[in-house]
Protein backbone atom coordinates (compact mmCIF):
# COMPACT_ATOMS: atom_id res chain seq x y z
CA UNK A 1 0.00 0.00 0.00
CA UNK A 2 1.36 3.42 -0.94
CA UNK A 3 2.06 6.11 1.65
CA UNK A 4 -0.77 8.23 0.28
CA UNK A 5 -3.30 5.43 0.73
CA UNK A 6 -2.13 4.83 4.28
CA UNK A 7 -2.47 8.56 4.99
CA UNK A 8 -6.00 8.52 3.61
CA UNK A 9 -7.07 5.54 5.68
CA UNK A 10 -5.60 6.79 8.94
CA UNK A 11 -8.25 8.10 11.33
CA UNK A 12 -7.93 11.32 13.27
CA UNK A 13 -8.28 9.35 16.50
CA UNK A 14 -6.19 6.22 17.06
CA UNK A 15 -7.94 2.91 17.72
CA UNK A 16 -7.07 3.26 21.40
CA UNK A 17 -8.58 6.72 21.64
CA UNK A 18 -11.72 5.63 19.80
CA UNK A 19 -12.27 2.75 22.22
CA UNK A 20 -11.60 5.06 25.17
CA UNK A 21 -14.19 7.53 23.87
CA UNK A 22 -16.61 4.59 23.59
CA UNK A 23 -15.94 3.73 27.23
CA UNK A 24 -16.71 7.31 28.31
CA UNK A 25 -19.79 7.29 26.13
CA UNK A 26 -21.06 4.12 27.83
CA UNK A 27 -20.57 5.85 31.20
CA UNK A 28 -22.64 8.79 29.97
CA UNK A 29 -25.45 6.47 28.91
CA UNK A 30 -25.30 4.74 32.28
CA UNK A 31 -25.42 8.00 34.21
CA UNK A 32 -28.53 8.95 32.24
CA UNK A 33 -30.33 6.21 34.17
CA UNK A 34 -30.29 8.34 37.34
CA UNK A 35 -33.42 10.04 35.95
CA UNK A 36 -35.34 6.83 36.61
CA UNK A 37 -34.89 7.48 40.33
CA UNK A 38 -36.98 10.65 39.88
CA UNK A 39 -36.26 14.34 39.46
CA UNK A 40 -35.07 14.72 43.07
CA UNK A 41 -32.16 12.37 42.35
CA UNK A 42 -31.85 13.07 38.63
CA UNK A 43 -31.40 16.82 38.81
CA UNK A 44 -28.44 16.93 41.25
CA UNK A 45 -26.73 13.72 40.15
CA UNK A 46 -27.06 13.96 36.37
CA UNK A 47 -25.13 17.21 36.10
CA UNK A 48 -22.42 16.06 38.50
CA UNK A 49 -21.93 12.73 36.71
CA UNK A 50 -21.92 14.24 33.24
CA UNK A 51 -19.55 16.97 34.37
CA UNK A 52 -17.15 14.34 35.72
CA UNK A 53 -17.35 12.16 32.61
CA UNK A 54 -17.03 14.94 30.02
CA UNK A 55 -14.13 16.74 31.68
CA UNK A 56 -12.37 13.46 32.55
CA UNK A 57 -12.80 12.31 28.93
CA UNK A 58 -11.28 15.54 27.63
CA UNK A 59 -8.32 15.24 30.04
CA UNK A 60 -7.66 11.50 29.63
CA UNK A 61 -7.89 11.49 25.83
CA UNK A 62 -6.38 14.97 25.58
CA UNK A 63 -7.03 15.45 21.90
CA UNK A 64 -9.00 18.19 20.14
CA UNK A 65 -12.56 17.34 19.09
CA UNK A 66 -12.95 14.65 21.79
CA UNK A 67 -16.00 16.32 23.31
CA UNK A 68 -17.47 17.19 19.93
CA UNK A 69 -17.14 13.54 18.87
CA UNK A 70 -18.80 12.34 22.07
CA UNK A 71 -21.57 14.89 21.49
CA UNK A 72 -22.14 13.77 17.89
CA UNK A 73 -22.21 10.06 18.82
CA UNK A 74 -24.48 10.65 21.81
CA UNK A 75 -26.87 12.67 19.66
CA UNK A 76 -26.87 10.02 16.92
CA UNK A 77 -27.65 7.21 19.35
CA UNK A 78 -30.15 9.28 21.32
CA UNK A 79 -31.75 10.25 18.03
CA UNK A 80 -32.38 6.63 17.14
CA UNK A 81 -33.54 5.52 20.59
CA UNK A 82 -35.80 8.46 21.57
CA UNK A 83 -35.26 7.83 25.26
CA UNK A 84 -35.71 11.39 26.53
CA UNK A 85 -38.84 13.28 27.42
CA UNK A 86 -39.48 14.98 24.11
CA UNK A 87 -38.38 12.11 21.90
CA UNK A 88 -35.70 12.19 19.28
CA UNK A 89 -35.45 15.90 18.50
CA UNK A 90 -34.45 16.82 22.04
CA UNK A 91 -31.29 14.75 21.49
CA UNK A 92 -29.89 17.83 19.77
CA UNK A 93 -29.37 19.48 23.18
CA UNK A 94 -26.27 17.35 23.84
CA UNK A 95 -24.75 18.32 20.49
CA UNK A 96 -25.38 22.03 21.11
CA UNK A 97 -23.73 21.82 24.54
CA UNK A 98 -20.81 19.79 23.17
CA UNK A 99 -20.06 22.40 20.50
CA UNK A 100 -19.76 25.12 23.15
CA UNK A 101 -17.72 22.98 25.56
CA UNK A 102 -15.39 21.92 22.75
CA UNK A 103 -14.79 25.54 21.74
CA UNK A 104 -13.92 26.52 25.32
CA UNK A 105 -11.68 23.49 25.95
CA UNK A 106 -9.72 24.23 22.78
CA UNK A 107 -8.73 27.62 24.21
CA UNK A 108 -6.42 25.85 26.65
CA UNK A 109 -3.13 24.46 25.46
CA UNK A 110 -2.75 21.50 25.87
CA UNK A 111 -6.42 20.63 25.41
CA UNK A 112 -8.56 20.84 28.59
CA UNK A 113 -5.58 21.47 30.83
CA UNK A 114 -6.85 24.63 32.59
CA UNK A 115 -9.30 24.21 35.44
CA UNK A 116 -10.88 27.66 35.04
CA UNK A 117 -11.60 27.16 31.34
CA UNK A 118 -12.94 23.67 32.03
CA UNK A 119 -15.33 25.08 34.62
CA UNK A 120 -16.51 27.84 32.27
CA UNK A 121 -16.92 25.30 29.50
CA UNK A 122 -18.93 22.83 31.53
CA UNK A 123 -21.07 25.67 32.95
CA UNK A 124 -21.85 26.76 29.39
CA UNK A 125 -22.48 23.13 28.43
CA UNK A 126 -25.14 22.94 31.12
CA UNK A 127 -26.64 26.28 30.13
CA UNK A 128 -26.71 25.70 26.37
CA UNK A 129 -27.84 22.07 26.46
CA UNK A 130 -30.69 22.76 28.87
CA UNK A 131 -31.72 25.95 27.05
CA UNK A 132 -31.80 24.08 23.73
CA UNK A 133 -33.79 21.26 25.38
CA UNK A 134 -36.38 23.70 26.71
CA UNK A 135 -36.50 25.57 23.41
CA UNK A 136 -37.28 22.35 21.51
CA UNK A 137 -39.95 21.34 23.98
CA UNK A 138 -41.57 24.79 23.89
CA UNK A 139 -41.12 25.97 20.29
CA UNK A 140 -41.23 22.66 18.40
CA UNK A 141 -43.63 20.56 20.47
CA UNK A 142 -45.70 23.47 21.74
CA UNK A 143 -45.44 22.91 25.49
CA UNK A 144 -46.57 25.90 27.51
CA UNK A 145 -44.27 26.46 30.43
CA UNK A 146 -43.74 29.67 32.44
CA UNK A 147 -40.33 31.26 32.48
CA UNK A 148 -39.87 30.83 36.25
CA UNK A 149 -40.38 27.06 35.92
CA UNK A 150 -38.18 26.75 32.82
CA UNK A 151 -35.34 28.59 34.53
CA UNK A 152 -35.86 27.30 38.08
CA UNK A 153 -36.42 23.65 37.27
CA UNK A 154 -34.84 22.94 33.90
CA UNK A 155 -31.84 25.30 33.73
CA UNK A 156 -30.71 26.78 37.07
CA UNK A 157 -29.97 23.53 39.01
CA UNK A 158 -27.79 22.31 36.15
CA UNK A 159 -25.72 25.50 36.24
CA UNK A 160 -24.65 24.48 39.74
CA UNK A 161 -24.28 20.71 39.31
CA UNK A 162 -22.35 20.74 36.02
CA UNK A 163 -19.49 22.93 37.37
CA UNK A 164 -19.33 20.74 40.52
CA UNK A 165 -19.02 17.72 38.24
CA UNK A 166 -16.47 19.58 36.12
CA UNK A 167 -14.30 20.27 39.17
CA UNK A 168 -14.49 16.65 40.30
CA UNK A 169 -13.87 15.53 36.72
CA UNK A 170 -10.72 17.64 36.59
CA UNK A 171 -9.39 15.96 39.72
CA UNK A 172 -10.48 12.44 38.76
CA UNK A 173 -9.42 12.91 35.13
CA UNK A 174 -5.84 13.80 36.01
CA UNK A 175 -5.65 10.91 38.48
CA UNK A 176 -7.12 8.43 35.99
CA UNK A 177 -4.84 9.67 33.22
CA UNK A 178 -1.78 8.90 35.33
CA UNK A 179 -3.11 5.47 36.27
CA UNK A 180 -4.07 4.56 32.69
CA UNK A 181 -0.73 5.70 31.31
CA UNK A 182 1.09 3.73 33.98
CA UNK A 183 -0.83 0.48 33.38
CA UNK B 1 -34.61 -0.91 28.38
CA UNK B 2 -34.76 -0.28 24.64
CA UNK B 3 -33.18 -3.29 23.04
CA UNK B 4 -33.42 -5.19 19.80
CA UNK B 5 -36.05 -7.95 19.81
CA UNK B 6 -35.18 -10.86 17.58
CA UNK B 7 -38.06 -11.81 15.29
CA UNK B 8 -38.82 -12.46 11.64
CA UNK B 9 -41.66 -9.97 11.33
CA UNK B 10 -42.15 -7.99 8.10
CA UNK B 11 -40.81 -4.94 9.92
CA UNK B 12 -37.64 -6.74 10.99
CA UNK B 13 -37.00 -7.64 7.34
CA UNK B 14 -37.24 -4.02 6.19
CA UNK B 15 -34.25 -1.84 5.48
CA UNK B 16 -33.58 0.39 8.55
CA UNK B 17 -33.73 3.46 6.32
CA UNK B 18 -37.38 2.87 5.50
CA UNK B 19 -38.14 2.64 9.25
CA UNK B 20 -36.24 5.88 9.85
CA UNK B 21 -38.30 7.53 7.08
CA UNK B 22 -41.47 6.30 8.80
CA UNK B 23 -40.32 7.69 12.15
CA UNK B 24 -39.40 11.05 10.63
CA UNK B 25 -42.71 11.32 8.74
CA UNK B 26 -44.80 10.55 11.83
CA UNK B 27 -42.73 12.94 13.94
CA UNK B 28 -43.06 15.75 11.39
CA UNK B 29 -46.78 15.11 11.09
CA UNK B 30 -47.24 15.14 14.88
CA UNK B 31 -45.40 18.46 15.17
CA UNK B 32 -47.38 20.07 12.35
CA UNK B 33 -50.89 19.17 13.47
CA UNK B 34 -52.88 20.13 16.54
CA UNK B 35 -56.00 18.19 15.54
CA UNK B 36 -57.26 15.47 17.88
CA UNK B 37 -58.34 13.43 14.88
CA UNK B 38 -54.99 13.60 13.10
CA UNK B 39 -53.00 12.89 16.27
CA UNK B 40 -55.24 9.90 17.01
CA UNK B 41 -54.69 8.78 13.40
CA UNK B 42 -50.90 8.97 13.86
CA UNK B 43 -51.04 7.03 17.14
CA UNK B 44 -53.24 4.33 15.55
CA UNK B 45 -50.91 4.04 12.53
CA UNK B 46 -47.89 3.71 14.86
CA UNK B 47 -49.76 1.15 16.99
CA UNK B 48 -50.57 -0.94 13.89
CA UNK B 49 -46.92 -0.85 12.85
CA UNK B 50 -45.97 -1.94 16.40
CA UNK B 51 -48.40 -4.88 16.12
CA UNK B 52 -46.84 -5.86 12.78
CA UNK B 53 -43.39 -5.60 14.42
CA UNK B 54 -44.34 -8.58 16.63
CA UNK B 55 -42.58 -7.27 19.74
CA UNK B 56 -43.68 -9.25 22.86
CA UNK B 57 -45.90 -7.26 25.23
CA UNK B 58 -43.57 -7.78 28.21
CA UNK B 59 -40.78 -6.01 26.28
CA UNK B 60 -43.04 -2.98 25.90
CA UNK B 61 -43.70 -2.62 29.64
CA UNK B 62 -41.15 0.16 29.95
CA UNK B 63 -42.40 1.89 26.82
CA UNK B 64 -45.91 2.03 28.29
CA UNK B 65 -44.50 3.34 31.55
CA UNK B 66 -42.69 6.13 29.68
CA UNK B 67 -45.83 6.91 27.71
CA UNK B 68 -47.79 7.14 30.95
CA UNK B 69 -45.24 9.60 32.38
CA UNK B 70 -45.45 11.63 29.14
CA UNK B 71 -49.24 11.74 29.32
CA UNK B 72 -49.38 12.66 33.02
CA UNK B 73 -46.67 15.32 32.70
CA UNK B 74 -48.25 16.81 29.61
CA UNK B 75 -51.72 16.89 31.11
CA UNK B 76 -50.72 18.39 34.44
CA UNK B 77 -48.40 21.09 33.09
CA UNK B 78 -50.70 22.19 30.30
CA UNK B 79 -53.82 22.12 32.48
CA UNK B 80 -52.14 24.64 34.78
CA UNK B 81 -49.96 26.75 32.48
CA UNK B 82 -51.73 26.84 29.10
CA UNK B 83 -54.09 29.72 29.86
CA UNK B 84 -51.49 31.51 31.99
CA UNK B 85 -49.27 32.51 29.07
CA UNK B 86 -49.28 36.28 28.29
CA UNK B 87 -50.41 35.89 24.63
CA UNK B 88 -53.43 33.73 25.50
CA UNK B 89 -56.63 35.47 24.38
CA UNK B 90 -59.26 32.70 24.61
CA UNK B 91 -61.70 31.88 27.36
CA UNK B 92 -60.48 30.73 30.77
CA UNK B 93 -62.76 28.30 32.64
CA UNK B 94 -61.13 27.66 36.02
CA UNK B 95 -62.05 24.34 37.65
CA UNK B 96 -59.99 24.80 40.81
CA UNK B 97 -56.76 26.44 42.01
CA UNK B 98 -53.78 24.30 43.01
CA UNK B 99 -52.60 26.95 45.48
CA UNK B 100 -54.96 28.55 48.03
CA UNK B 101 -53.06 31.89 47.93
CA UNK B 102 -51.72 34.09 45.16
CA UNK B 103 -48.01 33.32 45.46
CA UNK B 104 -45.81 36.04 43.88
CA UNK B 105 -44.53 35.09 40.40
CA UNK B 106 -46.21 31.66 40.57
CA UNK B 107 -49.83 32.81 41.09
CA UNK B 108 -52.76 30.52 42.04
CA UNK B 109 -51.85 27.81 39.51
CA UNK B 110 -55.40 27.45 38.19
CA UNK B 111 -56.46 24.21 36.49
CA UNK B 112 -58.58 25.19 33.48
CA UNK B 113 -60.82 23.31 31.04
CA UNK B 114 -58.96 24.86 28.08
CA UNK B 115 -55.66 23.81 29.63
CA UNK B 116 -56.83 20.22 30.03
CA UNK B 117 -58.04 20.18 26.41
CA UNK B 118 -54.66 21.43 25.18
CA UNK B 119 -52.99 18.96 27.56
CA UNK B 120 -54.74 16.14 25.71
CA UNK B 121 -53.43 17.47 22.36
CA UNK B 122 -49.92 17.91 23.75
CA UNK B 123 -49.88 14.45 25.35
CA UNK B 124 -51.14 12.86 22.13
CA UNK B 125 -48.39 14.66 20.22
CA UNK B 126 -45.72 13.44 22.63
CA UNK B 127 -47.04 9.86 22.42
CA UNK B 128 -46.96 10.00 18.59
CA UNK B 129 -43.48 11.52 18.65
CA UNK B 130 -42.23 8.71 20.92
CA UNK B 131 -44.08 5.69 19.51
CA UNK B 132 -42.86 5.90 15.92
CA UNK B 133 -39.08 6.34 16.43
CA UNK B 134 -38.99 3.61 19.11
CA UNK B 135 -39.85 1.06 16.44
CA UNK B 136 -36.37 1.53 14.96
CA UNK B 137 -34.22 0.24 17.89
CA UNK B 138 -36.70 -2.55 18.71
CA UNK B 139 -36.74 -3.99 15.18
CA UNK B 140 -33.27 -3.14 13.87
CA UNK B 141 -30.21 -5.12 14.86
CA UNK B 142 -27.31 -2.80 15.84
CA UNK B 143 -25.18 -4.37 13.09
CA UNK B 144 -27.79 -3.30 10.51
CA UNK B 145 -27.62 0.26 11.82
CA UNK B 146 -23.86 0.13 11.38
CA UNK B 147 -24.38 -1.00 7.77
CA UNK B 148 -26.74 1.92 7.21
CA UNK B 149 -24.10 4.33 8.50
CA UNK B 150 -21.56 2.75 6.14
CA UNK B 151 -24.02 3.12 3.24
CA UNK B 152 -24.46 6.77 4.23
CA UNK B 153 -20.66 7.14 3.92
CA UNK B 154 -20.01 7.93 7.58
CA UNK B 155 -16.26 7.95 8.40
CA UNK B 156 -15.03 4.49 9.36
CA UNK B 157 -13.65 5.68 12.71
CA UNK B 158 -17.07 7.03 13.61
CA UNK B 159 -18.69 3.70 12.75
CA UNK B 160 -16.13 1.94 14.93
CA UNK B 161 -16.88 4.39 17.71
CA UNK B 162 -20.61 3.70 17.55
CA UNK B 163 -20.02 -0.06 17.42
CA UNK B 164 -17.70 0.12 20.42
CA UNK B 165 -20.11 2.38 22.30
CA UNK B 166 -22.94 -0.13 21.88
CA UNK B 167 -20.56 -2.91 22.96
CA UNK B 168 -19.39 -0.99 26.03
CA UNK B 169 -22.81 -0.19 27.48
CA UNK B 170 -23.56 -3.69 28.93
CA UNK B 171 -19.90 -4.08 29.91
CA UNK B 172 -19.97 -0.84 31.89
CA UNK B 173 -23.17 -1.92 33.65
CA UNK B 174 -21.53 -5.23 34.54
CA UNK B 175 -18.47 -3.42 35.94
CA UNK B 176 -20.72 -1.03 37.86
CA UNK B 177 -22.60 -3.87 39.58
CA UNK B 178 -19.34 -5.67 40.41
CA UNK B 179 -17.86 -2.57 42.07
CA UNK B 180 -21.14 -1.73 43.79
CA UNK B 181 -21.42 -5.25 45.20
CA UNK B 182 -17.85 -5.02 46.48
CA UNK B 183 -18.75 -1.75 48.22
CA UNK B 184 -21.90 -3.29 49.68
CA UNK B 185 -19.86 -6.17 51.11
CA UNK B 186 -17.78 -3.70 53.07
CA UNK B 187 -20.55 -1.54 54.52
CA UNK B 188 -24.27 -1.00 54.20
CA UNK B 189 -24.65 2.76 53.73
CA UNK B 190 -23.17 4.55 50.75
CA UNK B 191 -22.31 8.23 50.86
CA UNK B 192 -21.20 10.74 48.25
CA UNK B 193 -17.53 9.92 48.84
CA UNK B 194 -18.18 6.24 48.10
CA UNK B 195 -19.99 7.21 44.91
CA UNK B 196 -16.95 9.18 43.80
CA UNK B 197 -14.71 6.21 44.56
CA UNK B 198 -17.09 4.03 42.57
CA UNK B 199 -16.91 6.46 39.64
CA UNK B 200 -13.11 6.55 39.76
CA UNK B 201 -12.81 2.76 39.87
CA UNK B 202 -15.39 2.37 37.12
CA UNK B 203 -13.48 4.83 34.94
CA UNK B 204 -10.19 3.02 35.45
CA UNK B 205 -11.73 -0.43 34.88
CA UNK B 206 -13.47 0.75 31.70
CA UNK B 207 -10.32 2.39 30.38
CA UNK B 208 -8.26 -0.72 31.12
CA UNK B 209 -10.78 -2.79 29.16
CA UNK B 210 -10.71 -0.26 26.34
CA UNK B 211 -6.92 -0.55 26.22
CA UNK B 212 -7.20 -4.33 25.75
CA UNK B 213 -9.86 -3.90 23.06
CA UNK B 214 -7.70 -1.37 21.24
CA UNK B 215 -4.81 -3.81 21.36
CA UNK B 216 -6.90 -6.54 19.77
CA UNK B 217 -7.98 -4.07 17.07
CA UNK B 218 -4.35 -3.24 16.39
CA UNK B 219 -3.36 -6.90 16.14
CA UNK B 220 -6.10 -7.37 13.55
CA UNK B 221 -4.75 -4.33 11.64
CA UNK B 222 -8.01 -2.44 11.98
CA UNK B 223 -7.93 0.79 10.01
CA UNK B 224 -5.15 -0.29 7.65
CA UNK B 225 -7.47 -0.36 4.67
CA UNK B 226 -10.24 2.15 4.05
CA UNK B 227 -12.33 -0.38 2.13
CA UNK B 228 -14.20 -2.58 4.57
CA UNK B 229 -16.36 -5.47 3.58
CA UNK B 230 -19.23 -7.11 5.41
CA UNK B 231 -20.79 -10.56 5.31
CA UNK B 232 -24.23 -9.01 5.46
CA UNK B 233 -25.45 -6.35 3.07
CA UNK B 234 -28.58 -4.21 3.12
CA UNK B 235 -30.64 -3.24 0.12
CA UNK B 236 -33.48 -0.76 -0.22
CA UNK B 237 -35.93 -3.10 -1.95
CA UNK B 238 -39.49 -2.97 -3.25
CA UNK B 239 -41.02 -3.52 0.21
CA UNK B 240 -38.97 -0.65 1.58
CA UNK B 241 -40.19 1.64 -1.19
CA UNK B 242 -43.80 0.66 -0.43
CA UNK B 243 -43.34 1.24 3.31
CA UNK B 244 -41.65 4.59 2.67
CA UNK B 245 -44.44 5.61 0.30
CA UNK B 246 -46.94 4.68 3.03
CA UNK B 247 -45.01 6.85 5.51
CA UNK B 248 -44.99 9.80 3.12
CA UNK B 249 -48.72 9.26 2.51
CA UNK B 250 -49.36 9.45 6.27
CA UNK B 251 -47.47 12.75 6.37
CA UNK B 252 -49.36 13.91 3.27
CA UNK B 253 -52.75 13.19 4.86
CA UNK B 254 -51.83 15.22 7.94
CA UNK B 255 -50.41 18.03 5.81
CA UNK B 256 -53.56 18.17 3.70
CA UNK B 257 -55.71 18.24 6.81
CA UNK B 258 -53.60 20.97 8.38
CA UNK B 259 -53.60 23.15 5.27
CA UNK B 260 -57.32 22.74 4.85
CA UNK B 261 -57.22 21.09 1.41
CA UNK B 262 -58.83 17.95 2.78
CA UNK B 263 -61.69 19.85 4.33
CA UNK B 264 -62.24 22.01 1.22
CA UNK B 265 -62.31 18.99 -1.11
CA UNK B 266 -64.89 17.32 1.11
CA UNK B 267 -66.90 20.55 1.31
CA UNK B 268 -67.06 20.28 5.10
Amino acid sequence: MSDETIKKTRFYFTNREIVMIAAFFALMIMSGFVWFAGSAVGIPLHGILWGIILIAAAIVIGKKYTILTIGVIYTLIDFSSANMYGGTLTALNTLAGAVVLEAILQMASPYASKLKLNLIGIFLFGLVSRAVYISIIVFVYGMTIPLWLAVGYYILPHLITFPIGGYLGFKIGNKVKNVVEAV
Amino acid sequence: MIEYVNSNSPLHRLDPRSKIIFALCVMAAAIITSSYLMLAFLIIVSAIVWIIADVPFRKLKHVFLILLVFIIMGMITQAVFYTDRPDYTGTKTVIFNLLPYNVPIIGFLPVTVEGIMYGVVFSMRMVAVLLAPMIVPFTTHPSDMILVLREMRFPEWMILLITMSIRFIPLTFQNFYTIRNAQKLRKIKTGFHDLMLLMETLLITSLKTSKQTALSLETKAFGYSSKRTSLKTIKFGKKDVIFSAFSVAVLGIVLMNTSGIWIKSLNI
